[in-house]
């Protein structure tokens, strides 16, 4: 821990020690896993609302004799699978998070620090969505990279404060909620000094801080 | 002040003195006496004739008065050698000058007082008024007849005691004397109470006249003195000034009366505030200030008393946007939630890196820095 002791900026923090000292290094293994299985029940329930969109439409074509349509395994799987990579092509691309990754504050960050480029993107995606389980290698890497990451070169970095920016190392995180209030922290997330080049016109309408500024 | 011109019609004849003929001064044996010294009041010893100076004193006081007389006669002959002048002309001279300086005063008295009857009659003329011409010319003739008098009657004088001086020596001796004084002693008794019977009237007749007469001098002497080149020239004012008691002085002074007379809107108006306060170390006054007497000393009651405490509320809930409140503190209470669930994310991936590193036998600890995130990037 001396290396992240060293790194450790000398700016206010709001958060506690320990999410204070993590900021904007590679999570973990435990937290993927679980931003992994949020993200497939994100894309599980944009399947099944696929299917209702699907069988509304059809019942608005044929109403009399309307029948559920039926699905097989495998459309499913293709269908989740084609879901799944969108999905992370997209949120990986634009700011680097998806539902999971928004709730548990991770962010996906390529070698600048930046979100991904579009077609690395789909790559990290199809590898993530095809073979998911290259994710644990993380537990064993010394740097806490999957084989994606290694592969891509890409990190999963805590990052707690909203933006399509991440956060540097050890910088606390910053109450800079979206103002579409899609940030699963909203105004409670805690409040210290953003990094001084941090663009802020990312953001015209921050939400109001707790310590009333 | 008018000046009033004092003698002017007869200055010619009093002033300047009559300066005595030069040879007549070569023959004045007082010899230390200068001719102009003679103007002031002579001693009597003057007029007399001096005896020479070359006898002794003590010859001269083992002779009877007998001797005197006849040793002045014999030194007074006829046909005798004598260097200075005869004693009858040096006392015609004394004469002269006495009649001289007594008229010049009795001219600038008379002239004064005549201002002050004009004065006191009502008259004030000025110096070419047309009316004193005839007055002033009846003077100017009255003082030079008095002059001119003057000077008959002192060479007369002289004449006279030339001729008598040896019939008064004779008739000096004694018994002669003795009967003359006797009668001239109940003569002089008789005019000493004619004196005294008329003394109280004539002393306040004086006294009146020179109540008047005095101011009208003094005030003339004064016109001609420029008192304050005097009082520069003779007076020391710092040393009078160094000897005035300034706290007496002061302490006789009715200060408020003055304040009172003071228009303190005036002072304050010329007063410089702003640069007065500029001077003033406000932060020390400050430092100065027990705030705790200062809020013993507030009436915080009446101060809360006169506020409108509904209204003032009234506006601070109009201002706040409640509902907003409301929903932050849930969503704080949302966002508290999750933060706990990160923490514990944070805390159960280092558990877990910690437990492989251990069964790895990895010692050094994980590096999980980005490079590109480095906080001196």
């Amino acid at each position: 821990m001396a290396a992240q002791t060293q790194a450790r900026p000398h700016v206010r923090s709001m958060l506690p020690p320990a999410a204070d000292e993590a900021q904007g290094r590679r999570a973990g293994v435990v937290t993927r896993t679980v931003v992994m299985v949020v993200d497939a029940a994100a894309v599980a329930a944009t399947v099944g609302i696929l299917y209702l969109v699907w069988a509304v439409v059809r019942f608005m074509r044929h109403p009399v004799d309307f029948v559920w349509p039926t699905v097989t395994y495998g459309t499913v799987v293709v269908a989740a699978g084609v879901t799944c990579v969108l999905y992370l092509t997209v949120t990986w691309s634009t700011t680097g998070r998806t539902v999971g990754k928004r709730l548990f504050g991770l962010r996906v960050i390529g070698r600048d620090g930046e979100p991904l480029h579009l077609i690395r993107a789909f790559l990290r995606a199809g590898a993530c969505t095809f073979f998911p389980f290259l994710l644990y290698w993380a537990a064993v890497s010394s740097q806490n990279r999957s084989v994606q990451d290694l592969v891509l070169r890409t990190s999963v970095i805590y990052d707690w404060r909203s933006g399509g920016r991440a956060a540097r190392v050890g910088a606390p995180a910053r109450a800079e909620a979206d103002p579409s209030g899609d940030d699963a922290l909203g105004p409670g997330v805690d409040v210290a000094p953003a990094v001084t080049d941090e663009a802020d016109d990312r953001h015209p309408e921050p939400l109001p801080r707790l310590d009333g500024e | 002040m008018e000046q009033i011109p004092i003698g002017r019609p007869s200055h010619d004849n009093v002033v300047p003195l009559r300066t005595p003929q030069p040879e007549v001064v070569t023959e004045i044996p007082v010899g230390a006496e200068t001719p102009t010294e003679t103007t002031e009041a002579p001693p009597p010893e003057v007029a007399r004739p001096e005896p020479a100076a070359a006898e002794p004193e003590d010859d001269e006081e083992e002779l009877s008065w007998e001797e005197v007389v006849a040793r002045d006669a014999a030194a007074e002959a006829p046909g005798e050698p004598d260097d200075g002048p005869a004693p009858n002309a040096e006392l015609t001279l004394m004469l002269e000058q006495i009649a001289q300086v007594g008229l010049g005063l009795t001219v600038g008295v008379v002239d004064a007082v005549a201002g002050s009857l004009r004065r006191t009659a009502g008259q004030e003329p000025g110096p070419d008024d047309p009316r004193n011409e005839p007055i002033e010319v009846l003077t100017g003739a009255a003082l030079g007849a008095a002059a001119t008098l003057a000077e008959l009657m002192a060479k007369a004088i002289g004449a006279a005691t030339e001729a008598v001086e040896p019939v008064a020596s004779v008739a000096a001796n004694p018994p002669l004397l003795g009967g003359l004084s006797r009668g001239a002693g109940s003569a002089l008794r008789f005019l000493d109470g004619t004196w005294k019977a008329k003394e109280a009237g004539a002393r306040s007749s004086a006294e009146s006249f020179m109540r008047d007469l005095v101011p009208s001098v003094t005030t003339n002497a004064l016109d001609q003195i420029d008192l304050n080149a005097l009082i520069r020239e003779r007076v020391d004012i710092n040393a009078i000034a160094a000897e005035i008691d300034l706290d007496a002085l002061i302490a006789r002074v009715d200060i408020n009366a003055i304040v009172d007379r003071l228009d303190m809107d005036r002072l304050v108006e010329r007063l410089p505030i702003e640069a007065v306060l500029a001077r003033v170390d406000l932060n020390a006054v400050a430092d100065q200030l027990d705030v705790n007497r200062v809020a013993e000393r507030l009436d915080l009651e009446a101060v809360v008393a006169r506020i409108d405490l509904a209204s003032l509320a009234q506006e601070v809930i109009d201002e706040i946007d409640l509902p907003e409140i409301i929903r932050d503190s849930s969503g704080a209470m949302a966002s508290e939630t999750v933060r706990e669930v990160r923490i514990l994310g944070i805390e159960a991936d280092r558990f877990v890196a910690k437990v492989v590193d251990r069964i790895l036998h990895r010692k050094r600890a994980r590096d999980t820095s980005v490079p590109g995130l480095g906080e001196n990037d």
